[in-house]
């Protein structure tokens, strides 16, 4: 794993004697609360609710068991126990006291992580594939590059006060699980025909109010070139990017005002009056960054197979067919550790399930872990030998929910329960769907079904990308829950479709049940996804569900 | 007192620009008629005015007058508007070599990515200098923060102090 040099140590230090400096500042009122605000983002500390939160980058979703025990420690010392993941690879405490902040960051320094550009309209913590490293089909392990865009875009002197925030996603895979096309940048690595390893560039895409499908920038961007062709769409962005209005201030409604070709063409002649003196990384710097993620050596896995675990243990078999991916080593899985258990709340983790997280991944999996951007944990390589065991384990800490990609696996945000732009609750919302699912046992009959809840129009639930997206809304002081079927955050992207008039909070879970009953009764086999029975049939026997008694609700297609 | 209170590496000090005539860049581009209205030749004149531009301008427009230019300034009309900072990367980018100003509404904590894109000085109204005192100023020009951009791509970002 990266281990930070005495560079970057060095400015992690700098960065929280700043913030420091900063807030006694704010306090001598040499800065104004309004010009503190960005400075105060910038270091990830957010005014919520009932108190402050800061946010914690996990740069591309990696930390070790030291990294994650400090985490524990935070949530015990800060918060209260406990921390929550979210769908951009960073962990969220939400009871936090100012005074205290100093010392937070400072214990996070310790081991070399920090709050910084989690927040403010700046590039944000670059995210990655949860499965870099690990996943069969990869070209190239995304986080090298992710490391190298993470140094490049810290303290960019250039780009501090962008007109908006500013969130860039890369995958070394040809599947998508990083949800790249829904970024202001999105990268893909690719190869050309030459065999040359480089990056295919989106941008434009985004959630939120707006919600666009990135637009494919370059089909091919060499790697030398990679950080001066950035550099032209932030400067472009930065310039020409709108300031005027906050909802229209993101770089999608710049490249929608512009158009792709003209967004392109701009870009591109920024990057061509460049190119002759561009500079890039040393090959000291590349080894340094490539040297902290070289694989294990996974050679030291015995043969191991897991039928015979699955004799042993039917629970074990339920569970491993959800939570277990191949690994790219026949000897190895890739584990997924949900933090969905049914009733709970999404993608929290108590200091206690978090050290065991730390334990297990120290003992038994090259002391690596990830967070997704599915609120899940991973171990990227686990021995198949450990399987069993390690699921033992986690089964007493609470942490053996057998549901990855299913009905309760559930994204949400934090909604009216802790944020303060939330216009309806989505967490108790989540636990009311995992568990009505849970009692009907009709999970894995189901299959693979992505539901993802926002309280707001913002969409940190990502809900337009969901196969089932809700969307929470206050009408007249009321929760409104619209919902959209069909959305699709993988290489497929696709925008979630209306299903019509929103259903208030009783009706809501009613709703879901018949939406999945339509699916089940019309499905051609278990064969057929949610997703494609979806796109095979359209709007028109949900909508006959959902709206029996409207005549909108005769077939369109 | 003058209108500008002007901030360097080496703390405050006084506008030694009011002598120069404000002209706005389209003075600069309307051509060669207007330059005839006032008997100078292009270049002489362009080394005696300083030049004020708004954040949104396309500085690119500049290119041919840059090498004889002197003094320029760029407007920061709030704190949290990073337009200034792309403008004066760029400035220097397209070859421009003399005095780069950012001018406005400045806090101290952007003192960093000034310099770092390509500027020489600040200048803040006194009201705002008042507020935010040069002791202040002098800690932070002194604090050094580690510079990714620097280590990775050495002499993309241009400081000039």
């Amino acid at each position: 794993m990266y281990a930070y040099n005495d560079f970057d140590k060095n400015y992690v230090h700098s960065r929280v004697n700043e913030f420091s400096e900063q807030v006694q500042r704010r306090i001598d009122g040499v800065l104004t609360e309004e010009e503190f605000k960005p400075l105060r983002l910038q270091n990830g500390l957010y005014l919520q609710l009932h108190a402050y939160m800061i946010r914690v980058a996990i740069p591309y979703g990696t930390l070790n068991s030291q990294q994650m025990r400090q985490l524990a420690l935070i949530a015990e010392k800060y918060d209260k126990g406990y921390g929550h993941f979210t769908t951009r690879q960073n962990i969220q405490y939400n009871w936090i006291k100012l005074p205290e902040v100093a010392d937070l960051l400072h214990d996070l320094a310790k081991v070399n992580m920090h709050a910084i550009q989690t927040s403010g309209n700046c590039i944000r913590n670059i995210t990655a594939d949860h499965f870099a490293g690990a996943a069969i089909e990869e070209i190239e392990d995304p986080r090298p590059t992710a490391e190298l865009l993470r140094q490049w875009s810290s303290g960019h002197p250039e780009y501090a006060f962008l007109p908006r925030k500013f969130k860039i996603a890369i995958s070394g895979s040809l599947n998508d699980r990083a949800v790249i096309a829904f970024h202001d940048i999105g990268l893909f690595i690719r190869r050309n025909d030459n065999g040359e390893i480089g990056y295919k560039i989106f941008i434009g895409g985004g959630l939120g109010r707006t919600p666009r499908v990135g637009r494919i920038l370059s089909e091919f961007v060499p790697k030398n070139h990679l950080l001066g062709f950035i550099d032209s769409i932030m400067h472009i962005y930065n310039r020409l990017g709108r300031r005027d209005n906050i909802y229209k201030a993101r770089i999608k409604i710049l490249v929608d005002e512009l158009g792709i070709d003209e967004a392109r063409s701009q870009i591109y002649e920024h990057f061509e009056s460049i190119k002759n003196n561009l500079v890039a990384p040393s090959m000291d710097v590349i080894a340094a960054i490539a040297n902290g993620f070289i694989p294990p050596d996974f050679s030291t896995a015995k043969e191991h197979d897991l039928k015979k675990d699955f004799l042993l243990s039917n629970e074990f078999k339920h569970w491993a067919e959800t939570n277990l991916a191949s690994h790219r080593d026949p000897n190895h899985v890739i584990v997924s550790v949900s933090l969905k258990k049914p009733g709970e709340t999404p993608g929290d983790a108590t200091a206690d399930q978090m050290r065991i997280l730390a334990d297990l991944s120290e003992q038994y999996a090259y002391d690596e872990l990830r967070v997704s951007h599915e609120q899940n944990i991973i171990f990227p390589h686990m021995p198949k030998q450990h399987a069993l065991k390690i699921y033992r384990v986690l089964k007493n800490a609470g942490l053996a929910a057998a549901n990855i990609g299913m009905v309760s696996d559930i994204i949400a945000c934090p909604g009216m329960d802790y944020c303060a732009l939330a216009t309806a609750r989505s967490i108790p919302i989540a636990q009311q769907i995992a568990t009505r699912f849970v009692e009907l046992k009709t999970e894995r009959d189901i299959g693979p079904l992505k539901i993802k809840i926002s309280g707001c129009i913002n969409a940190c639930g990502h809900h337009h990308v969901g196969h089932i997206g809700i969307l929470g809304l206050d009408k007249a002081g009321v929760e409104n829950y619209q919902i959209t079927l069909g959305g699709d955050g993988t290489e497929d992207a696709q925008l979630g479709e209306r299903t019509g008039p929103g259903f208030s909070a009783d009706e809501l879970i009613p709703a879901i049940e018949k939406i999945i009953g339509v699916y089940l009764i019309n499905r051609q086999s278990r064969n057929e996804t949610f997703l494609n029975f979806y796109r095979r049939s359209g709007m028109a026997p949900f909508k006959t569900a959902l709206y029996p008694n409207k005549k909108t609700s005769r077939h369109i297609l | 007192m003058s209108e500008w209170i002007i901030i360097t590496n080496k703390g405050f000090s006084s506008d030694n620009w009011s002598n120069l005539p404000v002209v706005f860049p389209e003075a600069i581009l309307s051509g060669p008629k207007y330059w005839q209205q006032f008997g100078k030749i292009q270049t002489e004149y362009l080394g005696k005015v300083q030049l004020k531009l708004g954040n949104d301008f396309q500085v690119e427009e500049l290119e041919p007058f840059l090498i004889n230019l002197r003094a320029i300034s760029i407007d920061f009309p709030t704190a949290n508007d990073g337009r200034g900072f792309s403008l004066a990367r760029r400035l220097r980018e397209l070859g421009y070599q003399s005095i780069l100003r950012a001018q406005g509404h400045f806090v101290v904590d952007h003192y960093r990515h000034a310099i770092q894109c390509g500027f020489d000085q600040i200048a803040i109204s006194p009201k705002l200098a008042k507020r935010m005192p040069e002791s202040y100023w002098k800690k932070q020009i002194k604090i050094p923060m580690p510079n990714y951009q620097e280590k990775l791509q050495p002499g993309t970002l241009i400081s000039r102090s």
